[in-house]
């Protein structure tokens, strides 16, 4: 399997000389393969956003090596070969939605009706045709975090970084959302890394869940999903879905207890 | 009218002290330069070391050292602004309260308070002047004109600024509209008239030194900056002497405000 | 604005209170016998307003061109510094605090300097300090605006791999129009007040401050009350012009502000 993602000995101390430093990220090894959807899960503070931040190359690592389709992250960042989305939208309030949808494309240099029927096409997939002309203040949160996800898919990207981007959803949004975004995962044959608290919610939509633990931050397991597709409403009410979910939380508290010892 | 600045954030201490005296210094250069360069003449740019001479110079014969009477025109003026801005600003809270809890007031008199201060205040300053019969009152009443807008506006604002949640806790603890106002609404609106106070800082020294044109009193900044300017070309340093004395008023009462602004905020806007 | 007010409950209000002040102001007048050169009953003013409108106006169109043309050029620099210090953060940090204690300086009192330098007569003068007036708020506003983005917002520019001067025409000068108008708004009156203080200093006959000064030394107060009126309309007008810009350029915050 050819990696997307690969990270070799990576470490991430913040602070500067003569001030106390944390240890973010600590020897982290981890390879995410094409067609992948990874979940970081961990406690607050293990560092799941820094290593997603990282990998989009937000932040530099301290040292290590961390590879985006075989070059380093700055050249990755550069060649425009990821997508973000953070937990707020981050739409730009001047812009309708559908301008906000075309503005990567725009940066990109893509010629004016490429840009709006790529735009259109991506409003389409998270189901907002009918808002194109809308501005961001007129839509609902979750219509707004489906542009921002719209915008990150619309010049293609082979990698999608999502940084908690339905924490600020009520429960019954967010596991539609979810369904939706498996869906678009599927469509558009992205590789995802999505960062969550929520356990159901890695469980639901991954291939593989990281399991993260804090001070300093590190893998302290990864638990394969072998959820069958498609997965919808039925696969939350499957007993699969019960034990899988139960792994985690114990992984999940397994490296709590690693660190108190 | 908007005046809302969003409130400082609090800077780095040294470097910025650091950098001001640098600007201070090239500006002091740069005037030098461009008097040496253009060649020009004491009576468009004196030198800075002939105002700084004029200060300590007698400015009339036998008289005391324009630095003593500068100082003295300058806490002349000072009073009327300072007591002009403490009215003004009572005078915006009180309204701006109010427009905060009453829409119809509000919808009523605001357009009112905005076009108030498209009026030329140098304009009425001689109708202020006959109606007051001359008195010294005119001057902190024309301060006062100029205070009160921007503290009115931004009371309004920053009464309607708690978050609604907030509000409808106090009303789950059956608060009065009294407690509403003195637990909530006026905490919640310190930033925002924090920074119309120091807007109308500067306006009231603006107000206080138009007040004293028209209305023939000497005794002030406005005063000495007209009789200055009738010897402007025997004598230019001492026009601009002036006019440095009432830049310096307007800077001092501006970095009071901040001061006052900085201790009472200083646990409410802290790392915002 | 309250969310189904009508266009009556809007209007209604404001030009009530005209009306009655009007009326209370006209016989208020009449039954104190408040004598003309205290306060001109709004009858009196009305016809002044009328008669002397059109020599009023000939000294306005004066007094407007400096202060518009100064407008212009105070507000140009202020953008224009706003912009190239925005990316010079040290620069900035540096001149901000010296920009904001210069516009606490009281700047009319250079009102006279600008006459010595240009002669009174001379509309540069009148331009000059409204351009020095309308300079620093407009500077100000306009770094704060091109500052004070949303730090995720430069983040996602940053993912784009976009060019420097890309964030600014695409973040930074949008991020900034609210700013700009308020300043725009803000100066728009201080331009006015600006161009008349520097008319009292000394300036040519035909012109709206020394008209003004004239007449109320003449005790002609009802004209000089016309005049007054005429100048409030035209800083309204003034005022007015720029909210209209305002809400043709920014049509999303200002709905957004109506939300």
């Amino acid at each position: 399997m050819q990696s997307v993602v690969s990270l070799k000995n990576v470490n991430k101390i913040f602070g500067s000389a003569g001030r106390p430093t944390t240890v973010a990220l600590k020897d982290i090894n981890l390879e995410i393969g094409r067609r992948e959807f990874i979940s970081l899960i961990g406690p607050s503070g293990c560092g799941k956003s820094t290593l997603l931040r990282a990998i989009g190359d937000l932040i530099e690592v301290t040292s290590g090596e961390l590879l985006v389709n075989d070059k380093p992250a700055r050249q990755a960042r550069l060649n425009r070969e990821y997508g973000m989305v953070f937990q707020a939208p981050v739409l730009f309030e001047w812009r309708t939605v559908l301008k906000n949808v075309e503005l990567p494309l725009e940066i990109m240099g893509v010629p004016k009706a490429e840009r709006t029927q790529r735009g259109r096409a991506m409003l389409k997939l998270v189901e907002l045709q009918n808002f194109e002309r809308h501005y961001p203040w007129q839509l609902s949160g979750g219509m707004q975090q489906r542009v921002a996800i719209a915008r990150a898919l619309a010049f293609r990207p082979e990698l999608l970084l999502m940084d908690e981007p339905f924490g600020a959803l009520d429960e019954i949004t967010r596991e539609r959302m979810n369904a939706e975004l498996l869906r678009i995962w599927q469509e558009t044959q992205t590789t995802v890394v999505f960062v969550t608290h929520s356990i159901p919610e890695a469980v639901f939509l991954s291939t593989r869940v990281v399991v993260m633990s804090a001070r300093p931050g590190r893998i302290s397991d990864i638990i394969p999903i072998d959820l069958p597709y498609p997965r919808n409403i039925e696969t939350r009410e499957h007993p699969r879905f019960f034990e899988l979910v139960t792994t985690v939380r114990e992984a999940l508290r397994k490296g709590e207890e690693m660190r108190e010892t | 009218m908007d005046v809302a600045f969003s409130p400082a954030r609090p800077a780095r201490r040294v470097a910025p002290a650091l950098a001001v005296i640098l600007i201070i210094l090239t500006l002091a250069i740069a005037w030098e330069l461009i008097k040496l360069i253009f060649n020009l003449d004491k009576r468009t740019l004196p030198h800075l070391w002939e105002i700084a001479e004029a200060f300590a110079q007698p400015s009339r014969r036998n008289g005391p050292p324009l630095i003593g009477v500068l100082v003295e025109a300058a806490l002349y003026t000072l009073r009327g602004a300072l007591l002009g801005f403490f009215i003004g600003a009572a005078l915006g809270f009180v309204l701006g309260t109010l427009f905060a809890h009453s829409p119809l007031l509000e919808r009523s008199l605001v357009p009112y308070v905005v076009a108030s201060q498209t009026v030329p205040i140098l304009a009425i300053a001689p109708m202020v002047v006959i109606w007051l019969r001359g008195s010294w009152w005119s001057v902190p009443v024309i301060a006062a004109y100029l205070t009160f807008f921007p503290v009115t506006i931004n009371t309004l604002r920053g009464m309607r600024s708690p978050d609604p949640r907030a509000v409808e806790l106090m009303g789950s603890y059956a608060a009065s509209t009294w407690q509403t106002l003195w637990k909530l609404r006026f905490p919640s609106a310190l930033p925002a008239i924090f920074t119309a106070l120091k807007i109308a800082a500067t306006a009231s020294v603006v107000g206080a030194i138009i007040a004293e044109l028209p209305s023939g009193i000497q005794k002030g900044l406005g005063g000495a900056i007209l009789n200055f300017n009738q010897y402007y070309i025997t004598g230019p340093e001492r026009l601009w002497a002036a006019i440095f004395m009432a830049a310096l008023v307007g800077i001092l009462l501006f970095v009071a405000t901040s001061v006052v602004e900085r201790i009472v905020l200083r646990n409410i806007v802290r790392g915002a | 604005m309250m969310a189904g007010a009508s266009r009556f409950q809007r209007y209604a209000p404001p030009l009530i209170v005209f009306f009655a002040v009007i009326v209370l102001w006209e016989v208020l007048v009449d039954l104190l016998n408040v004598q003309r050169f205290l306060l001109p009953a709004p009858s009196v003013i009305a016809e002044a307003f009328f008669r002397t409108f059109s020599t009023i106006m000939s000294s306005a169109a004066y007094t407007i061109r400096s202060a518009v043309i100064g407008f212009l050029i105070g507000a140009g620099a202020g953008i224009l510094v706003a912009l190239t210090t925005a990316r010079w953060t040290t620069v900035r940090e540096g001149l901000m605090p010296f920009a904001i204690a210069l516009n606490s300086v009281p700047i009319i009192a250079f009102a006279p300097i600008m006459n010595n330098w240009f002669g009174s007569t001379n509309p540069m003068s009148k331009i000059m300090i409204v351009a020095v007036i309308t300079f620093f708020p407009m500077m100000i506003n306009m770094v704060r605006g091109l500052t004070l983005v949303e730090p995720a917002k430069i983040e996602l520019m940053r993912s784009y791999a976009t060019a420097p001067l890309e964030v600014l025409t695409k973040v930074r000068i949008p991020n900034s129009l609210p700013y700009l108008f308020n300043a725009l708004k803000v100066c728009s009156t201080l331009a006015l007040i600006g161009a008349i203080v520097g008319e009292y200093f000394g300036g040519p006959r035909e012109s709206l401050g020394v008209y003004i000064l004239q007449e109320a030394q003449l005790f002609r107060f009802d004209n000089a009350w016309a005049a007054i009126i005429i100048s409030a309309l035209l800083g309204i007008a003034f005022y007015l012009i720029i909210l209209a810009a305002e809400k043709v350029a920014i049509p999303w915050h200002a709905s957004a502000e109506r939300e």
